[in-house]
């Protein structure tokens, strides 16, 4: 790896390192404030479980965001080999979750 | 152990108990150690714990496991991406495949008796456990012939990192790509099949096929789990099969077990655990070949 291209896959790690902690952060924020929630007023608590299904669909779009960030951050980068595995990636997991 | 009555626990917070919950905790806890430490997404542990020990449907229970390994996979990788263990380059190319087997798992696991799921999820952990056994036997990371970084087809995924262990750069390049992007397929297809990460075979490969140092194996390992859960885990969303409160409290576990984890596999080898853990599995094996026939 050469020393320009070593700076670009730097630019790129920050971009999915920030990505990822903030998903992971947010998720943790709003399942906790769901569990506690739901604990208090109990398991009919509606904004509990909204916080609860809101953490839980917001870490599993995490990894969805991270791709469309890696993709975003080689195609800056000019990397589009990289970008377009990353294009890949995102349309099968969209037909995954069409077709299932 | 009884499976209805703790069925019950599990489906109502109300019913909650603190010692379930301690339990949900510390399990989410060890998952989120061994995801970083083993670069394994640890649903191999999970899934027989939630079934065997909770009562929990296995179609739930994978749905669960891969809702944790995509917490493991994200905690950890945000860290090891910041270091430079995670081959992301790699990675992305890995992920092609390893989220067409994860698909097409889920769709065939969710169509599938509970029974039959058991016994194949029994059958994958018996060779697991004797590799982890083996590998935890032996002293060192012997390099499976670590490649040096090498320009064209093999020199574009060459990358590097630093060890601590060394106190030095570790450059590597990385061979036999093709071969292990076939290898990937399958990695993701126990994801979505049996609701484990892939990482029992997504490190071997790595390690052994394309000569990579294991540390980074690891890491590159578990930065893909998260996709080829992710991959799987909207199936099974889709299918109503993730629990909310149940996978909550689970995740939360994971949350802090893997960051807690990925501090030690920076430091520290993993063999003693992946020994432990090899026995554990076995006996583990057992008893889901006993439930699955019961």
């Amino acid at each position: 790896m050469d020393k320009n291209t070593g700076q670009a896959e730097k630019q790129v790690q920050k971009l999915i390192q920030k990505t990822l902690v903030s998903g992971v952060a947010l998720s943790a924020t709003l399942l906790t404030a769901g569990l506690i929630l739901v604990s208090i007023s109990g398991f009919f608590s509606s904004t509990g479980r909204v916080l609860t299904d809101s953490g839980l669909l917001l870490l599993l779009m995490t990894p969805v965001a991270r791709i469309a960030m890696l993709g975003y951050g080689y195609c800056r980068n000019g990397q589009p080999g990289f970008a377009v595995m990353a294009a890949a990636v995102l349309i099968l997991l969209t037909a995954g979750f069409i077709i299932g | 152990m009884t499976g209805t009555p703790q069925i019950d626990i599990i489906s109502s917070v109300m019913e909650f108990t603190i010692v379930s919950f301690l339990i949900l905790l510390a399990s989410g806890f060890f998952v989120g150690i061994l995801g970083s430490v083993l670069g394994i997404g640890g649903g191999i542990f999970l899934v027989p714990v939630l079934v065997l020990y909770f009562g929990v449907p296995i179609h739930q229970a994978v749905a669960t496991s891969l809702m944790a390994i995509i917490a493991a996979s994200s905690a950890v990788a945000s860290v090891n991406v910041e270091r430079g263990l995670a081959n992301m380059r790699l990675g992305i190319f890995f992920e092609i495949s390893t989220a067409m087997g994860s698909i097409a798992g889920a769709l065939v696991s969710s169509r599938l008796p509970a029974s039959a799921v058991q016994t194949m999820f029994a059958a994958v952990l018996v060779p697991t456990a004797l590799v982890m056994l083996r590998r935890g036997l032996l002293k060192k990371d012997r390099g499976h012939g670590q490649s040096k970084p090498q320009r064209g087809e093999y020199g574009r995924f060459s990358s590097s990192f630093f060890d601590p262990a060394t106190g030095s750069n570790s450059p590597y390049g990385v061979k036999n790509t093709l071969p292990a992007f076939v290898m990937s397929f399958f990695g993701g297809s126990l994801s979505g099949l049996l609701g484990i990460g892939g990482g029992i075979i997504h490190v071997p490969v790595m390690n052994v096929l394309c000569g990579m140092p294991i540390k980074a194996a690891a890491a590159t390992s578990n930065f893909m789990l998260g996709v080829s859960a992710a991959a799987s885990a909207v199936i099974f969303y889709r299918h109503g099969l993730i629990r909310p409160e149940l996978t909550a409290v689970i995740v939360l576990g994971v949350l802090a077990g893997s960051m807690t984890g990925v501090r030690v596999l920076y430091r520290a080898r993993g063999e003693r655990l992946q020994a432990v853990f090899g026995i554990v599995l076995l006996i583990v094996a057992a008893r889901m070949f006993v439930k699955a026939a019961g």
